[in-house]
């Protein structure tokens, strides 16, 4: 190793030390030593200062976001699995708010969790809930331009969803999973979860309650199509030809969803096809 | 290129999560308040929302920690965009990054990285800052890292390499006190030597933190982890350059095992008494 690098040259070597491909030996490290001055300490010694920066800053990150993943898969492997990520999946930007989102579908994909897609649903949850927790979200529903809208426009709404909602189905009760986990993480409890217990179809709506913290609601399979749909853009119209749907119920449930800030905003689109109803209502009577 | 500065005065504290309640609720004593560029990047986000309100109240200072001046990569222009958005939003009154590198063929280590002090990074430093201070229309402070290595290829010393950057660039200084006293107790060196080769007209900014002593068989390593009070020696500094440092506002850093409100103020007021300035 000649001790004349220029700039690029020395940030890739030292880079290069800094994410190993497996374990750095003192053998592997000891090239360093040529380019640095001599202290009484070894390179590898300085060096692994670096290196712990680099992987507990982006740990402690993940540890943060997942905690109920955390004590999902146990704290040995997650601390594993995490360093994996660290090491194999880059940083690419210069803050940390989406690495989260990168880290559950690192976990989607790994062959240990093949058999488990809860681990990735439950991380999905956590990190949802991260980021709605995180949002500023004042719930300011424009009533007064609602009720204006003409009859004939009615079934044209497509009302919109608030970006701190969250909709996610699984075939556990996630929903359980997680209070039961959190319990046991809040006591520091150790806790066997036998999936079989929480073996049941659950829909899950995560949103910001009005403390402004991320809050869990669970839907019956209903309420989730008509959130879909609104997600999906369809029109109250649209929405109506779903099966099961009564305007009169949908327009209740719409109601409700807007007063738990779920629903921030409508438009009209009129060049979606629409039901007729003789017994429409004025927007106004319902909203 | 001339760029407004509005200088503070006294002593600051970097406001932390734990802390930032208190800041919505009342507004405690504090010189002006220190943050995390990146911790605000996000327009919509509560943070941001409660750093407008603080803003009312407080001078702010915004200290980065993602622009990897020193990485030969080029500038990443989406940073710039987002930092010059939150800054527009904010309009601190000193903005402040690093001479290190944390990136490298875009990817980011999170972690500040050593320079080389050769002349060609004083160059690639002077070109970087003075894009960054072109992009974002603002005078940027850069700070003096914590070392736990030095490199061979050396054509000066750190605080040579500071002086020129800022007589080149147009940018300022931060000078972290305790960075100076780990490094040069690291390296072995003098931080009193370090000090002498300052050019104080170009020091904007101080910083005071804690560190932690790390053992190693060869002897004692001093980590730069913030999550202690300023040690004695640091204060010793501090106390021998108090006609210098009380004319420069002054910060107290502390980012983890964060400490109760009412002891971060403390320190703030020990950094004051130290100083030689009246306080409330």
């Amino acid at each position: 190793m000649t001790k004349d690098l220029n700039l690029a040259q020395l940030q890739t070597y030292f880079a290069n030390q800094l994410v190993p491909k497996k374990p750095a030996s003192l053998a592997e490290l000891d090239p360093l030593s040529d380019l640095l001055v001599d202290s009484h300490f070894t390179p590898t010694q300085v060096f692994n200062i670096y290196r712990n920066n680099f992987l507990i800053s982006l740990s402690d990150m993940l540890e943060q976001i997942f905690p109920i993943t955390q004590v999902l898969v146990g704290y040995d492997y997650f601390a594993h699995i995490s360093r994996d990520f660290v090491h194999s999946v880059p940083l690419k930007q210069p803050h940390l708010n989406d690495y989260g989102s990168i880290f559950v579908s690192f976990l989607r994909q790994l062959k240990a969790l093949e058999k488990m897609q809860f681990v990735g649903q439950m991380a999905e949850l956590e990190w949802h809930l991260d980021y709605i927790s995180h949002i500023y979200y004042k719930p300011d529903f424009d009533f007064k331009s609602l009720a204006k809208i003409s009859e004939e426009h009615l079934l044209n709404i497509q009302f919109r969803l608030s970006d701190t909602c969250h909709l996610q189905t699984s075939k556990l009760d996630l929903i359980a999973l997680h209070k039961d986990l959190s319990r046991a993480q809040k006591l520091s409890k150790s806790t066997t979860i036998t999936a079989v217990t929480y073996q049941q179809q659950s829909y899950i709506l995560g949103l910001q309650n009005h403390l402004g913290e991320a809050a869990l609601m669970p839907l019956d399979q209903r309420h989730w199509t008509w959130l879909i749909g609104l997600q999906n853009g369809l029109t109250l119209a649209q929405l109506c030809d779903l099966e099961n749907t009564d305007l009169n119920l949908l327009i209740a449930q719409i109601k409700d969803w807007i007063a738990l800030g779920c629903i921030d905003g409508f438009s009209i689109n009129s060049s979606s096809s629409s039901i007729t109803n003789a017994n429409l209502l004025k927007p106004k009577e319902y909203l | 290129m001339a760029y407004q500065q509005h200088l503070l005065t006294g002593t600051g504290i970097g406001l932390r999560q734990p802390h930032v309640e208190h800041f919505l609720q009342g507004t405690p004593a504090a010189g002006w308040l220190e943050v995390h560029s990146e911790n605000y990047l996000q327009e919509k986000s509560k943070r941001r929302h409660q750093l407008r309100h603080i803003r009312n109240h407080y001078a702010i200072s915004c200290h980065g920690i993602g622009l990897s001046l020193g990485s030969s990569d080029p500038l990443s222009q989406t940073h710039i965009k987002s930092l010059k958005a939150l800054f527009n939003d904010i309009e601190p009154s000193l903005i402040s990054e690093h001479l290190s590198w944390s990136s490298l063929n875009g990817r980011f280590y999170n972690d500040l990285l050593p320079l080389p002090y050769t002349h060609e990074s004083l160059n690639h430093m002077i070109t970087q800052v003075g894009q960054a201070q072109d992009l974002l229309g603002r005078q940027i402070l850069i700070e003096n890292p914590s070392s736990y290595l030095a490199f061979k290829q050396a054509d000066m010393s750190e605080p040579e390499l500071l002086n020129q950057l800022s007589q080149h660039s147009g940018c300022k200084l931060l000078l972290d006190l305790n960075n100076i006293f780990v490094s040069c107790s690291n390296m072995n060196t003098d931080p009193y030597d370090y000090l002498a080769s300052i050019n104080w007209h170009q020091v904007g900014e101080i910083h005071l933190a804690g560190h932690t002593l790390k053992q190693l068989p060869q002897g004692t390593i001093r980590i730069d982890t913030h999550n202690n009070p300023v040690c004695e020696e640091v204060w010793g500094m501090v106390t021998t350059y108090k006609d210098t440092l009380k004319h420069i506002p002054c910060l107290i850093e502390w980012d983890a095992d964060i400490p109760s409100l009412d002891v971060l103020m403390a320190e703030a007021k020990k950094a004051q008494h130290y100083l030689g300035i009246a306080h409330d």
